[in-house]
């Protein structure tokens, strides 16, 4: 644990940290566009320079590049280092178009944010700036502004060190110099949406988000991404002020379509977690959040009447599903199917168990809905299972007991008349059931938050379920970690988190839960699963918990 | 090992190429040079091929060819011309003749002539700044060129006969018991036979019986070899930076010689190339080498031929490969072409071109002497340096030292270029002065004109003026007057050269070459070119001298290499010494 003084005081700090992190440790942010620490250090930008002070003797270097020892002297605010930095902003704005008021990043940029902290000198560039490729289509997410860029190279060390795919570099030499992909390439690998994240100025933009929203308008929540069973942590950004839309009718995001009336998550960024997904997230989660605001919500309980789906009340929806339930159950006998999704969180699993396995003692419950062969694995964050909380399904015993059917049995024992009923929870019953298996089902109910309109063809009774940013809960990760999930914004129309819906329905099944929260819900939980002992939603936190080393099966 | 064979597919020519390196990556530019001349230029799909052949990626490919001039994207002429337009070769005039050479062609520089015949570049300094000015037609140079001349050669080329070439020998001084200039002006010693009967491997035959590597280096230590290639740092204390041990060790030959008027180690490579061979066959066993990688640049064609045929003979003749002269050292030499880029003289962006990178310098630490190239301990030395290695195990310590100063022992070759009667390359002992060197050895400026200013250690080095010549050529001493001696090349300038003319000239060399990787020098030096470009047209403001003075105070020492602080110094030391006409231009 080397010992060094910053800025006249001691501090100890662990080994292997440069002097960059640790000025960050004790609170003082050193300005820096080239180092990430995820990345290789290259020492090209210049900006972080502190005076060091070895040996008796002062030398103005990098921090990124000095690392922490005993003994060491840094002086982060001299005149030297002052000048310094305000200089090195100078000759990185010297070509640099400074056209903010139309950049995305404006905001959130750390060369604006740098200039406003350490420079605001008066510009002394009579020269024409440089001209470069301004707003390049680059990759299905991206676009490159060259004038913008600082030539940081986070974006191409990126390409180089982490997805390995090399798109991305600097080419020409000297003034010159512009990052770009290789002519014949796109960025177009599964992570590409990470160098927005990484550019520490607005020379890389998002399609998805560029002029949606000022960053300044955007609230944010802490999520986990609900993609894959890594449960990567994300920051949902949203916005539900429709004031702040862009009005010039420049605006391309033309997913914004009735009923909901404007979209509210604006984008999807990675949280910093290092046991879970370092820095990064994949373009499948970052772009993955359109379900929540799209045209096809489920917002009404609605139920079949004259050969169509017709909006109803909770009461009369809840009704009819609960009689459904009480006819094909009792006195020995159990037709119904209940198949729940390990999209649910371990709040709702829970739910589901206590009335379903516990009050009701159902046997045909599963969750081990086949796997889709577009999603795949691969070996830097995405796990080669699309649900993010299999884990929870096998705590919670969504599996058949008894002589039970599982989902691979279920088309055949609907075909044999042993199963009439179908509760689906978040799974669209033709993922998993054979046409002649749907038709032949005496009632099809469905908790869902989207509603195709060719799933209302099949079904009874569809009850709205609140969408990922609308609802709180936990997710167990394929590792076993437990991680949250926080509410960004209330839930659509009718629409109610799955335990709330158990609920309501255990009531009309005459064995009510009796929870009125979902502190109540939580806490019975941790009740009952040994893994949640002494497990408190504050103590979760942001980054999660890890109660048991979950053995990594490898789902195919 | 022949570059160039047209007709071998590159596969065949990658395999071999790559055995040359740690890494096969390495091979990138020869093989690069390989396609080039195969298809006139690079194309994009022989990216594609090269990045297979050598498992590296097709953008690692790209940035190397977008970041070598010497590497072209586009097809050039069938003979393709570059220019000098440098300060040593502007002094004589090349501005009038790239003008006459446009004409004559009918094309602008990067242009190709219709017929295909000729395309022309202007090029940064060739390294042949006594010849000034200077042109390589593909890899032919001519020097001394005048209006006529180049009129010639263009309508021989025409014509398709072999243009006459009367470039004359640099001039180069006797000098007394020389220590690296004694071959200089013997009649082929650069062949084995001729360079063995004037002295050459009796160096190297002694070391490999009597000397142990330590006590080579306690030699070099004693005779206090200074670094000749412009930072003066001691030779012997640089290999004993190297940790002992059996790891893989190299030695990097720094012959990228392109600080604009130097022009020395050019002499040694086509002059007296064993010399070198012998200087650093010696140095590996000093320090534990094993392999040499001799890094030449590309505009050096000739040099590198004599050289790679030296290389040859030396080997046929057991003075390198497996068990030197019957001992048990054993000393590989690759020689390795550059392509065009000055920042591949600094000693970790040479490394990286070697190893098939753009020539970025690296950050330190760490250090080339612990992790060099491909990762292991390296030392780079300059041409001259290790060349000075052979007379010191010959003739001893005390002999070395008898010339020189204390702390510059020696004599060391100066490049003499500009308004001199005679220019040249000349070996004479640490602590010269100054003065005898343009009055005495040069002859003096030339006719009707008086002294205005002398560079005296290349173009980075600070400005001195007619009035403070009266200094000795040593580290020492030149450094006591605020300039340094660098490189030894020494640039006169007459009453006739306006300084921010000349200013604009070297910043636009240092805003041309600036590798691009650090924020003060890719956008702070090409600022200040711009600045002094717009001053020297007319546009200039009063208040642009002071800030050319603050962005070079500000890029000075902030920068990842010291290409920022060569770019800084002369705006400095010519504002300072010569701020009138500055001022003069901005009124």
């Amino acid at each position: 644990m080397p010992k060094m003084k910053i800025d006249g005081v001691e501090y100890e700090f662990p080994d292997g940290i440069n002097v960059l992190q640790a000025c960050e440790q004790v609170g003082i942010h050193i300005p820096h566009f080239c180092y990430h620490p995820a990345l290789k250090v290259a020492g090209s930008c210049r900006m972080c320079k502190v005076e060091v002070v070895q040996g008796g003797r002062k030398r103005i270097d990098i921090s990124c590049n000095v690392a922490v020892q005993d003994g060491l002297e840094i002086i982060t605010d001299s005149p030297a280092i002052l000048t310094a930095r305000q200089m090195t902003l100078e000759f990185t704005l010297s070509n640099h178009p400074v056209d903010c008021p139309i950049c995305d990043k404006a905001g959130e940029c750390d060369l604006q944010d740098y200039y406003f902290e350490h420079a605001l000198h008066e510009s002394r560039i009579s020269e024409p700036k440089r001209h470069q490729h301004k707003a390049t289509d680059i990759g299905k997410y991206i676009v490159h502004d060259a004038e913008r860029c600082v030539l940081c190279s986070r974006c191409s060390r990126f390409t180089e060190e982490v997805t390995k795919t090399n798109e991305l570099g600097i080419f020409g030499m000297g003034a010159n110099e512009e990052l770009n992909v290789h002519p014949g390439m796109r960025l177009d690998n599964d992570y590409a949406g990470n160098v927005v994240d990484l550019c520490p100025v607005g020379a890389l933009t998002d399609k998805d988000f560029r002029f949606k929203r000022r960053v300044w308008y955007l609230k944010s929540q802490n999520s986990i991404c609900q993609l894959c069973s890594r449960g990567c942590n994300v920051r949902i950004d949203y916005d539900d002020n429709p004031f702040h839309e862009q009005k010039s009718g420049f605006n391309l995001n033309t997913h914004r379509t009735k009923p909901t009336e404007h979209a509210r998550i604006q984008r999807i960024k990675p949280r910093h977690n290092d046991s879970v997904n370092g820095y990064w997230i994949c373009d499948a989660g970052r772009y993955g959040y359109r379900p929540t605001d799209s045209a096809d919500r489920l917002l009404t309980p609605m139920y079949r009447k004259n050969n169509g789906l017709e909006a109803t009340d909770w009461n009369t929806a809840l009704g009819i599903t609960a009689k459904g339930i009480l006819n094909a159950t009792g006195k020995g006998v159990d037709k119904v199917a209940v198949v729940v999704s390990p999209k649910l969180t371990n709040e709702e699993l829970f739910s589901i168990h206590r009335l379903f396995r516990e009050k009701l003692e159902l046997i045909n419950i599963d969750h081990r809905l086949p796997i889709g062969e577009e999603w795949y694995g691969d070996d830097i964050l995405r796990t080669p299972d699309p649900f993010p909380n299999r884990t929870g399904c096998e705590w919670f015993e969504m599996t058949p007991s008894g002589k039970g059917f599982g989902i691979d049995k279920l088309s055949q024992a609907i075909k044999d008349g042993r199963i009439n009923t179908l509760l689906s929870i978040l799974a669209d019953p033709r993922d998993y059931l054979e046409d002649t298996a749907i038709n032949k089902l005496k009632a099809k109910y469905l908790i869902a938050r989207n509603l195709p309109d060719d799933l209302k063809e099949i079904v009874d009774v569809a009850l709205p379920t609140a969408a990922w940013g609308e609802y709180r809960g936990t997710f167990t990760n394929f590792r076993g970690r437990i991680q949250r999930l926080r509410k960004a914004f209330d839930p659509l129309g009718d629409a109610k988190p799955v335990w709330q819906l158990m609920v309501d329905l255990s009531s009309h099944l005459k064995k009510p839960l009796g929870w009125k929260d979902f502190n109540d819900v939580f806490n019975a939980m941790t009740k009952k699963i040994q893994f949640f002992e002494d497990l408190t939603w504050n103590g979760i936190g942001d980054l999660g918990v890890m109660t048991v080393e979950k053995s990594v099966e490898t789902v195919k | 090992m022949s570059e160039t064979n047209t007709k071998s597919s590159l596969v065949e020519t990658a395999e071999k190429l790559k055995s040359r390196y740690a890494e096969p990556k390495a091979a990138l530019m020869p093989l690069l040079y390989e396609a080039q001349a195969r298809d006139g230029y690079l194309k994009l799909e022989t990216e594609a091929e090269i990045a297979e052949l050598l498992n590296i990626s097709e953008t690692e490919v790209h940035e190397s060819i977008s970041f070598y001039p010497l590497l072209f994207q586009k097809p050039v002429g069938k003979y393709h011309i570059q220019f000098c337009h440098n300060i040593s070769c502007s002094l004589v005039g090349a501005e009038p003749l790239i003008e006459l050479l446009e004409q004559e062609l009918g094309v602008k520089a990067g242009e190709v002539t219709e017929d295909g015949l000729f395309s022309y570049q202007r090029a940064e300094c060739l390294g042949c700044c006594a010849d000034a000015p200077v042109m390589l037609v593909n890899e032919e140079l001519f020097g001394n060129l005048t209006a006529e001349k180049v009129h010639d050669i263009i309508e021989q080329l025409r014509a398709g006969k072999k243009p006459v070439n009367d470039t004359e020998l640099t001039q180069t001084a006797e000098c007394n018991d020389p220590v690296v200039s004694g071959n200089f002006l013997v009649t082929n010693a650069s062949t084995i036979k001729v360079a063995e009967s004037h002295g050459a491997y009796e160096a190297l035959k002694k070391v490999v019986k009597e000397l142990e590597p330590a006590q080579i280096i306690d030699t070099v230590k004693s005779a206090g070899v200074r670094g000749m290639g412009g930072a003066g740092f001691p030779a012997g204390m640089k290999w004993s930076f190297v940790p002992k041990g059996d790891d893989q060790k190299y030695l990097c030959v720094n012959c990228d010689e392109s600080e604009p008027g130097t022009c020395k180690d050019r002499e040694i490579m086509r002059r007296d190339p064993h010399r070198l061979i012998e200087g650093l066959t010696i140095a590996c066993k000093a320090f534990g080498a094993t392999r040499a990688y001799v890094y030449i640049r590309r505009e050096f064609y000739h040099e590198k031929k004599v050289f790679d045929k030296a290389v040859e003979e030396a080997y046929e003749a057991g003075y390198l490969g497996k068990n030197i002269l019957g001992s048990d050292l054993c000393v590989d030499v690759v020689t390795h072409p550059g392509a065009g880029a000055y920042i591949c003289g600094e000693e970790t962006g040479l490394i990286n071109s070697i190893e098939g990178k753009k020539g970025w310098p690296r950050i330190k630490p760490p250090f080339p002497a612990v992790v060099g190239l491909f990762q292991k301990p390296t030392v780079v030395n300059n041409v001259e340096t290790l060349s000075n290695i052979p007379y010191i195990i010959n003739k001893g310590v005390e002999a070395y030292r008898s010339r020189g100063t204390e702390k510059s022992p020696g004599t060391k070759l100066f490049g003499v270029s500009g308004h001199v009667v005679r220019p040249g390359v000349f070996e004479l002992p640490m602590g010269f002065p100054l003065r005898e060197l343009i009055y005495g050895v040069c002859g003096g400026i030339r006719d009707g004109h008086a002294l205005k200013a002398v560079i005296p250690g290349g173009s980075s080095v600070p400005v001195l003026k007619a009035e403070e010549i009266d200094i000795n050529l040593d580290f020492e001493s030149i450094q006591a007057a605020g300039t340094y001696l660098g490189s030894g090349a020494v640039i006169v300038m007459d009453n006739t050269v306006s300084m921010p003319w000349a200013l604009e000239i070297l910043e636009r060399f240092y805003a041309h070459e600036s590798c691009g990787q650090c924020t003060p020098c890719r956008e702070g030096v090409i600022w200040m070119y711009r600045i002094l470009k717009r001053m020297n047209a007319g546009r200039g403001k009063m208040e642009d001298i002071d800030l050319l003075v603050d962005l070079a105070n500000n890029i000075e020492g902030q920068t990842v290499c010291p290409l920022g602080a060569a770019a800084a110094w002369p705006v400095q030391a010519m504002i300072k010494k010569f701020r009138h006409e500055f001022e003069e231009l901005c009124k």
